[in-house]
């Protein structure tokens, strides 16, 4: 089979033969989730090198894995979820690693964000994609790993509030906390500076 | 809005109340400004990260990015398919009842052979008759069968040897 006879099958087609073996049907698959696959890992990474790195080992866990694939999910979820679970491995590594952020600590002691005034954002507005891109990306490094987290795993990962809970260990009050912090913070954040930008 | 107010607000834009409760908060929410303001403040943080990660690529090309993968892949332990696997079990379980079966076939044989009495034409001698048959085991994959009235060698293998079998699976 060349190709070209890949890339116009669909997933469901591409796995069955990956299944069986065929490592050319699986790479068509990787061209074609690689980007979503990397982008879910740099979101929560916040590090290109860890995310080519944790994307990478997802692929490959994913072909070793392949056989437990039995289409509950579109393949595209399944192996996103890989490359999450993978990135909170790393991420509970490097907690271990360190003290608690100054935000975990704020959201501890009573969440100054529920006190803040609520701003109205307009995603579209006078932003180059690009722009926007790199305006998102540097305000979510300035969330803290755990509010990052609980805000990708709901919105990327459609994930409850209770398998947040279990994921990152914690209860369903504090991911509802987690996440409500870091929306109005990213919210907060993204007008800041898109009033920086105006002046 | 006091605080448990917001997150049950929060928990309503996210469809995670139970029906009841949703909708008390959805009334609630239609009659306040400020909630309405803040559940779209809390929307527009979602649009924002569906933006950013449409917009991230992979910077690797595809077959650069592929062959790291590719390697990782053929390094580790390979992926059975399931026809392959099947195979393997099936081959496993035949295997010995083929050994059995050519074995009674070649003794059957020697037995009907030119140096059996039970023939005419053979004027096989008791000596000869006397000679032993011999099986041996050398190698754990290898049986050894010799007739030396039959003038026959058997030599079965049986490749891949069973502990390497076990050992694979």
């Amino acid at each position: 089979m060349n190709g070209n006879a890949y890339s116009s099958k669909d997933d469901r087609e591409l796995v069955r033969a990956a299944q069986k073996g065929d490592t050319m049907a699986f790479e068509e698959l990787v061209a074609r989730h690689r980007d979503k696959v990397y982008a879910r890992a740099y979101g929560m990474m916040r590090n290109e090198d860890a995310a080519l790195d944790l994307s990478q080992e997802a692929w490959v866990k994913g072909w070793q894995r392949l056989r437990q694939f039995q289409g509950e999910s579109s393949f595209s979820t399944w192996i996103t979820r890989i490359v999450i679970n993978l990135c909170l491995d790393q991420l509970r590594k490097q907690k271990r690693q360190r003290t608690d952020s100054l935000e975990a600590l704020s959201e501890e002691s009573g969440g100054v964000e529920r006190q803040m005034p609520v701003v109205v954002v307009n995603p579209s507005a006078g932003l180059e994609r690009e722009e926007l891109r790199q305006r998102i990306d540097r305000a979510l490094d300035q969330l803290s790993y755990e509010h990052r987290t609980a805000l990708i795993l709901h919105e990327f990962q459609d994930m409850e509030y209770k398998e947040i809970a279990k994921v990152m260990g914690c209860s369903i009050g504090t991911v509802m906390s987690r996440l409500f912090y870091a929306r109005r913070r990213m919210a907060a954040l993204l007008a800041n500076l898109k009033n920086e930008d105006l002046r | 809005m006091d605080e448990d107010w917001k997150l049950k607000a929060q928990a309503w834009l996210d469809g995670e109340l139970p029906a009841q409760e949703a909708q008390r908060v959805q009334d609630r929410v239609g009659k306040d400004a400020e909630a309405q303001a803040l559940l779209k403040e809390l929307e527009g943080a979602n649009t924002f990260l569906d933006a950013f990660e449409r917009e991230l690529r992979v910077p690797e090309s595809r077959e650069f990015y592929w062959s790291r993968i590719q390697r990782a892949i053929h390094a580790g332990e390979p992926v059975a398919p399931a026809t392959t696997l099947w195979l393997t079990r099936w081959w496993k379980l035949v295997l010995p009842v083929a050994a059995t079966t050519a074995l009674v076939l070649v003794f059957a044989l020697s037995r009907s052979g030119p140096g059996h009495p039970s023939r005419p034409a053979a004027q096989s001698t008791l000596a000869a008759q006397a000679q032993p048959a011999q099986c041996t085991i050398a190698d754990p994959a290898a049986l050894t069968y010799e007739d030396y009235n039959a003038g026959a060698t058997l030599v079965w293998f049986s490749y891949p040897p069973e502990k390497e079998l076990a050992a694979n699976r």
